[in-house]
């Protein structure tokens, strides 16, 4: 009884199996349909994207690569293409860079793919623009990015092209080249060098640094050089913008230590933040020195020479340190008699004449500093 | 024919009656009105606009329209000859004439005499010139800082001498003793004997502070290069570059001796019996000067006057002393003042760069003389000398200090400057401008942002906006990369033309204080005239009071804003 339950539920099984091996072959044939690109000469054509939910990425197609390097080029008329992403239509894809376009196979005549992005920046997940050549035509897949290829070996291999584009951002060693230079002494088409970048890029061969004066510009350096301070913007700068939390942090506690201390040279205050370690971030020596100075321009400390005598004993004498002054700065700041006055800091004190359209009679700064 | 001066034939000239304070007929009707006077002590240098439009409404306030107009013309085109201003003023020779006489009455103009070269088959001409003095015209609006001072330190009495000078420009002493006993009329002839004791007491206290002094020479003459002797010539070799204005003055300026000699003016003042008086002695004599060094002419009295120089010299010791006493402590300022009090005899100059060398005992002695200094120690007043700028010897032998005035001066000038750009733009603006006041040279952008802290892109913002402003000086550079030619800017500041702004901004901000507050005293008569008898009790009080507010506030803003003037004008 039990051999025949067993019997029977293996069939059922096996049935099942079939079944579903068929709703999947079904399926798979569907998709495979609905993914191939109508290619008669419409305007606007739509690709099913096979993913949704992942990062979504172009592939550059190089038709100059032989096979096997990238994604295999197809040639053809197309015009603006734009994809959408129904999210129930999805189905695992293919390894990216060996996906073949369906259209290749139907003989259509694609001679290249561009996408335009600016300069790879993210791409929204479902839109994508492709521009269309009457000579040269360039398409290209958008897919999910998955895990990257193993790194290949540091130029090791490495396809000429993208090694112009290497070699050139060595050159410039750790002053980063801006994405606009590259390109113009890569003479590279466009798609291509595109792709080399992104190849660089992804192999870890090349990074991208942010530029502390031209932050909108792309800025590409080779992962053999730290950027310059030129690039970084210093010791100040983190990811491209001044650090100001870490400043004020620094500043409050210079200060601090200077009040307490009453007199501080530069090496002093260091030696006191490095053996007290008041700031839980690394600071050099360097670094405290540009703080009190700033502070000297803040206004907040003063800058005295050493005489060697009472509060500068143990300091050399003619030694430059710092100090808190006895009198209130901030209130002489305040009490400025220009400041005290609406003509002082007016912007139209320019335009302002008796009698004009703008006036002492007639000012309405006056109206409002002598409303009590 | 000018009656005063031996050199003047011009028949422009307007000295065709001597000049005395009550004598000229139309000077007695224009000083009836006149509230104030001042004296000519500085070089003429180029005026800022704003602080010629200051003059002028200053002027047109207590002298009328016909008199500023006069003054303006003088202000604006510089030296000019009577006809001159007649035909840019195209006023009547009369209304400039007289209007000439008030203003060199009142010290707001100089006149001198300069020898013209003749045209063809002419003679030599000796033409009169008339030079505005921007700066005692100024000085009229800080009569009551100056009566204040006199008051705190000489009382009453002195005040009431003091106030007729600064009401009639120049009197003699004659002129002050009248002015005196009409004030307090109910007198017996008894009193009156010590009345006069009274008024030569307090008029020779004045004089000894150096409070007021002997009116300069009315019209020095400048004599052409080949008239000049041997010692005159000297004296323009060393000063080639004077110009005739300067020139003008310095020979209106009386010796040292002689601004303050008092005793004979005092006994030998009556105007009628002086014809034949022979001088007792140097000083007694000069009652009648050379034009060279000047004087008023024999039949005339002695003119006094305000000294505007003593009072710019204290009100300078002041704001240094509040600049110290801010900056370092009460201590510096209390050691800062005995040096200044040491000393006082000494300075020889307003614009003093350092003070007069002092051993440390005088200072001492100086302090302890003062109520605050009295429990000060000599550690104490060394170790404040120490925080002035002063270098201590281990050992001193003799040692003599001084301080650096010019610094303080300097800073506290800085500190107004610094104070506008943080109030108008921000600290940011602040940091950038006060390191760039350290900077000897050009600065380019990114080291400015590097060392203020200020991101480049927003440095770059409130550099241009403080270029824009005047506040600093742009370059801008090319330098040749590897790759591409680029352009960097680069920042000054430039003290002196900013300094310049910043002087003309005050002179305009003052204009508009008055401006402001004549035409809210304007408004408050005219609404109390519509109101009369409408409102009244607590609410006409409260708008009474209200305006009396505000009139303070424009006022003392006015004198804190004068102080500031002054620090950058006079100082
Ligand atoms: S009067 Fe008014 S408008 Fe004119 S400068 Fe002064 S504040 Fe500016």
């Amino acid at each position: 009884m039990f051999k025949k339950a067993r019997d029977e539920n293996a069939q059922q099984a096996e049935a099942e199996k079939k079944r579903l091996e068929k709703e999947a072959h079904k399926e798979q044939q569907s998709l495979r349909k609905e993914s191939m690109i109508d290619v008669d000469h419409k305007k606007d054509l739509k690709i099913m994207i096979p993913k949704i939910g992942a990062v979504v990425e172009p592939v550059y197609i190089n038709p100059v690569l032989p096979p096997g390097h990238g994604p295999t080029g197809w040639t053809g008329r197309l015009s603006t293409i734009s994809t959408t992403l129904p999210s129930s239509r999805l189905l695992p894809s293919p390894a990216p860079s060996r996906r073949r376009c369906p259209q290749s196979a139907l003989g259509c005549s694609f001679s290249a793919s561009l996408l335009q992005v600016s300069d790879l920046t993210p791409i929204p997940s479902n839109k994508v623009r492709f521009i269309s050549n009457s000579s040269l035509i360039m398409s290209s897949i958008l897919q999910k990015r998955k895990t990257p290829d193993p790194k290949p070996k540091a130029g090791a291999s490495l396809p000429e092209s993208e090694r112009l584009v290497l070699n050139i951002i060595k050159s410039r060693k750790e002053n980063a080249i801006v994405v606009t230079d590259l390109k113009k002494e890569a003479k590279l088409p466009q798609p291509i060098f595109n792709k080399c970048l992104k190849n660089l890029q992804a192999s870890g061969l090349v990074k991208e640094v942010p530029h502390v004066q031209f932050k909108g510009r792309k800025h590409y350096i080779s992962a053999d050089f730290e950027p310059s301070e030129e690039v970084t913007g210093g010791a100040w700068y983190a990811d491209g913008e001044l650090d100001t939390d870490f400043i004020e942090v620094l500043k409050n506690t210079s200060i601090k230590i200077i009040r307490k201390l009453k007199v501080v040279t530069d090496e002093g205050l260091y030696d006191f933040i490095k053996k007290n370690k008041v700031v839980r971030t690394e600071c050099t020596s360097q670094q405290i020195s540009e703080i009190l100075r700033a502070l000297v321009l803040d206004n907040m400390i003063i800058d005295v020479k050493s005489t060697g005598i009472g509060e500068y004993h143990g300091i050399p004498i003619g030694k430059i340190c710092y100090r808190c002054p006895v009198g209130d700065l901030g209130q002489s700041l305040k009490a400025g008699a220009m400041v005290s006055i609406p003509c002082g800091v007016c912007p139209r004190i320019r335009e302002c004449t008796p009698g004009g359209l703008i006036s002492p009679t007639t000012c309405v700064y006056y109206t409002k500093w002598l409303d009590f | 024919m000018c009656v005063g001066f031996e050199h003047c034939y011009n028949s422009f000239c307007i000295f065709a009656y001597p000049i005395g304070p009550l004598y000229h007929p139309f000077t007695v009707l224009l000083l009836s009105f006149s509230p104030h006077s001042a004296p000519p002590t500085e070089t003429p240098a180029m005026v800022s606009p704003h602080g010629i439009k200051l003059a002028v409404h200053l002027i047109s306030t207590y002298f009328g329209d016909i008199v500023s107009k006069v003054c303006e013309c003088l202000l604006r085109k510089g030296t000019l000859t009577l006809q001159q201003v007649l035909r840019f003023t195209e006023l009547s020779k009369q209304n400039v004439t007289n209007a000439l006489l008030v203003l060199i009455q009142h010290n707001c103009v100089q006149a001198f005499t300069i020898e013209q070269p003749g045209g063809f088959e002419e003679e030599k001409k000796i033409v009169t010139n008339y030079m505005a003095l921007h700066d005692n015209i100024i000085h009229h609006m800080r009569f009551p800082k100056f009566l204040a001072i006199v008051s705190d330190e000489f009382g009453q009495e002195c005040t009431e001498i003091f106030e007729g000078l600064l009401q009639h420009g120049r009197l003699s002493v004659n002129q002050i003793m009248d002015r005196y006993k009409d004030k307090h009329k109910p007198l017996t002839s008894e009193e009156n004997s010590s009345v006069v004791d009274v008024v030569h007491e307090n008029f020779n206290r004045l004089v000894q502070a150096r409070f007021i002094e002997r009116c300069p020479a009315h019209v020095p003459h400048i004599k052409s290069e080949e008239d000049k002797d041997d010692a005159a010539k000297k004296k323009a070799k060393k000063n080639p570059s004077q110009t005739l204005e300067e020139q003008a003055l310095a020979l209106a300026t009386l010796m040292e001796s002689m601004r303050f000699a008092v005793e004979d003016t005092i006994t030998n003042d009556a105007p009628d019996d002086n014809s034949n008086k022979k001088p007792t002695t140097a000083v007694v004599g000069e009652k009648r000067k050379q034009p060279e060094t000047g004087a008023t002419n024999e039949n005339k009295e002695i003119l006094w006057r305000v000294n505007f120089e003593e009072f710019t010299r204290r009100l300078r010791h002041k704001c240094v002393v509040t600049h110290v006493t801010n900056r370092i402590d009460s201590v510096a300022g209390i050691v800062l003042r005995a040096i200044f009090d040491a000393s006082r005899r000494n300075e020889t100059t307003v614009k003093m760069e350092k003070t007069v060398p002092l051993s440390m005992e005088t200072i001492y002695e100086e302090a302890m003389k003062s109520e605050e200094g009295r429990s000060l120690n000599m550690d104490r007043v060394s170790q404040s000398l120490v925080q002035l700028g002063c270098e201590i010897p281990v050992v001193a032998i003799d040692e003599t200090y001084t301080i650096d005035l010019k610094k303080i001066i300097d800073e506290a000038q800085s500190q107004e400057v610094e104070s506008i750009v943080m109030k108008k733009y921000s600290r940011d603006a602040y940091r950038i401008f006060r390191f760039l006041s350290q900077c000897k040279s050009l600065c380019d952008t990114d080291k400015i942002s590097t060392s203020t802290f200020v991101d480049k892109k927003e440095a770059l913002k409130i550099l241009f906006q403080l270029w824009k402003d005047d506040f600093l000086h742009m370059e801008r550079h090319a330098t040749e990369a590897k790759t591409a030619k680029t352009e960097n800017l680069f920042w000054k500041l430039d003290k002196v033309s900013v300094w310049e702004q910043v002087l003309d901004d005050m002179y305009h901000a003052a204009l508009n204080l008055k401006l402001r507050l004549a035409y809210e005293i304007d408004l408050a008569n005219k609404g109390l005239r519509l109101l009369k008898g409408k409102i009244g009790g607590e609410e006409g009080e409260a708008k009474r009071m209200k305006m009396k507010s505000m009139w303070t506030v424009l006022d003392s803003s006015f004198l804190i804003l004068d102080d500031a003037i002054m620090l950058f004008h006079d100082f």
